[in-house]
């Protein structure tokens, strides 16, 4: 039977089997009051203990994680500064991190400073290397890799612009962010931004570069974020200046185009002035121009197409006044990666002459 | 109820209670003077945050009836002797064949036979303290009665 009344007669067999128990009160109490008053303390002190270290957590995970990236390495007021011996800027960084000048390389000699949170994480490009690619290779750049770098072309007239998606930039300000930068040119390994900098006074712009490793912690990225916010020119300050047009370049070269823009296979002239520097000079010497007249442009797979044009034929008198011809190619081969060939498709396109670096404005690549 | 004054009160009121019942489901007297004691010792502990005495019977109930439960002695202790009882407690136990008729239940038949019949607590009350089911509590108390009863002769019929 489930019966769900209480069953009084085995209640009163079991209640006469223990009625004789008399337990000894006075020989217990004072044993359960200090075990109890013990383990009530060290309840209390472990939940303190706990809130104590959430706390702490918390707020050292603010501190990481912090927008403005002051985190792990403290505050950066209390970073090291360096001072770039050639350009002057300066950058504070975190003192574990690395600090790598470089100066002259490539031909159209850049120099600058590189900042990054691996050793070695950004390789300083080969000048000797025929094409000397600027900015360096970044194929090979660790995935928890964080750099910081900023630089500015010494060669005078160039348009100083090592990226053939940075040139119709908005100047920066102080203090840089992300926000005014240009994400692209990354790859499935990393992100890549870049910002043009101007200073009144200064021929040439300066350009800023960083790049997160997608496998880069958080705290790093912060701090990253943070050295960026830290670089400063000791020259005067930065003002706006204007934002290139078409093909025409904002320093002292003057490039156009006829046509500046259509399909594959256009033969485009270019006529321009200001390229009255020994490099372009120099460059004109040669038998053939060692870069030729190339369109570029960034793919989101992280290569930077590079179409090789055809048929080219130009020169650079001792006055500066370039008369150069070329046609559209159809074809791009990956700056990157080897082996990687495509079709060259409509949009802007960046035209470099020479050099992979010595961009002169862009042309339009049409459908028809 | 923060202060020990209370607590002592309560603990000197309640003491007896809660060592017979352990007594009946341990089966071993000193055993269930150290099982009450521990129980009183957590809700020692735990005075400032009790509300009542009510609430302070029900707690230290619970904690005894679960520290009986965990405790693996009382789960592998073998059937006390009918002719030679150890101690005391288990001859007065042994004299209405009690102690014996006991062992031959599990420890959760005796603990909801103990809390049910003896203790008086409701079918509902016994299954949020042990943490069971109704259906379970009155499944087991049905078993743990009909063995009882075989063993110390109890006709049926005689609920309260």
């Amino acid at each position: 039977m489930m019966s769900d009344e209480r069953d009084a007669a085995i209640g009163d067999l079991l209640e006469g089997a223990v009625r004789t128990i008399e337990p000894d009160a006075d020989r217990s109490i004072s044993i359960i009051r200090r075990r109890g008053s013990t383990r009530r303390a060290a309840r209390w002190l472990a939940i303190a203990t706990s809130l104590s270290l959430f706390v702490a957590a918390v707020g050292w995970a603010a501190l990481r994680l912090r927008p403005d990236g002051s985190g792990r390495s403290g505050d950066a007021g209390q970073w090291p500064t360096y001072r770039d011996p050639a350009l002057r800027w300066t950058v504070q960084h975190p003192s574990a991190w690395y600090v790598t000048p470089f100066e002259n390389v490539c031909g159209p000699k850049f120099t600058g400073t590189i900042v990054s949170n691996l050793r070695d994480a950004y390789r300083t490009p080969n000048p000797d290397h025929r094409f000397c690619p600027w900015p360096s290779q970044t194929a090979g750049l660790s995935g928890g890799a964080v750099v910081v770098e900023f630089d500015q072309a010494l060669l005078e007239g160039s348009i100083g612009q090592s990226s053939t998606t940075g040139g119709n930039l908005a100047p920066a300000r102080f203090p840089l962010t992300l926000d005014q930068a240009y994400e692209g040119g990354g790859g499935p390994e990393f992100i890549r931004y870049e910002l043009t900098v101007r200073l009144v006074g200064v021929d040439r712009p300066f350009t800023v570069r960083v790049w997160f490793g997608t496998a880069a912690s958080k705290a790093d990225v912060a701090v990253a974020r943070r050295v960026l916010a830290s670089i400063r020119p000791s020259g005067p300050a930065v003002t706006p200046s204007p934002i290139p047009t078409v093909i025409a370049t904002p320093l002292e070269l003057a490039v156009t185009a006829t046509p500046d823009h259509g399909p594959v296979g256009t033969r485009v002239h270019l006529e321009g002035e200001g390229f009255t520097d020994s490099y372009w000079q120099s460059a004109n010497q040669a038998s053939d121009w060692a870069y030729g007249i190339s369109l570029i442009r960034a793919y989101e797979n992280g290569c930077e197409g590079i179409a090789s044009s055809e048929n080219i034929s130009g020169r650079i008198d001792p006055d500066g006044h370039l008369v150069a011809d070329f046609t559209v190619a159809g074809t791009y081969t990956c700056f990157q990666r080897s082996g990687l060939p495509g079709p060259v498709t409509p949009g802007t396109w960046s035209v470099v002459i020479n050099c992979h670096a010595c961009g002169v404005g862009t042309f339009e690549v049409t459908k028809d | 109820m923060a202060d020990a004054a209370g607590f002592e009160a309560f603990y000197r009121k309640n003491l007896p209670r809660i060592v017979r019942a352990c007594a009946l489901v341990a089966l071993d007297r000193s055993r269930a003077e150290d099982l009450a004691a521990e129980a009183f010792t957590r809700l020692w502990a735990n005075w400032g945050r009790i509300g009542s005495e009510d609430h302070a019977g029900g707690f230290v109930f619970k904690t005894a009836m679960r520290l009986c439960l965990r405790d693996r002695s009382i789960r592998r202790r073998p059937l006390p002797a009918a002719t030679e009882p150890a101690d005391g407690f288990e001859r007065a136990l042994d004299r209405a064949n009690v102690a014996q008729a006991l062992a031959g239940l599990s420890v959760r038949q005796r603990q909801v036979v103990v809390m049910r019949d003896w203790a008086g607590f409701e079918t509902s009350e016994v299954a949020e303290m042990l943490g069971m089911r109704e259906s379970t509590v009155r499944v087991q108390l049905a078993r743990a009665r009909e063995r009882l009863r075989a063993k110390l002769r109890v006709d049926e019929g005689s609920q309260a």
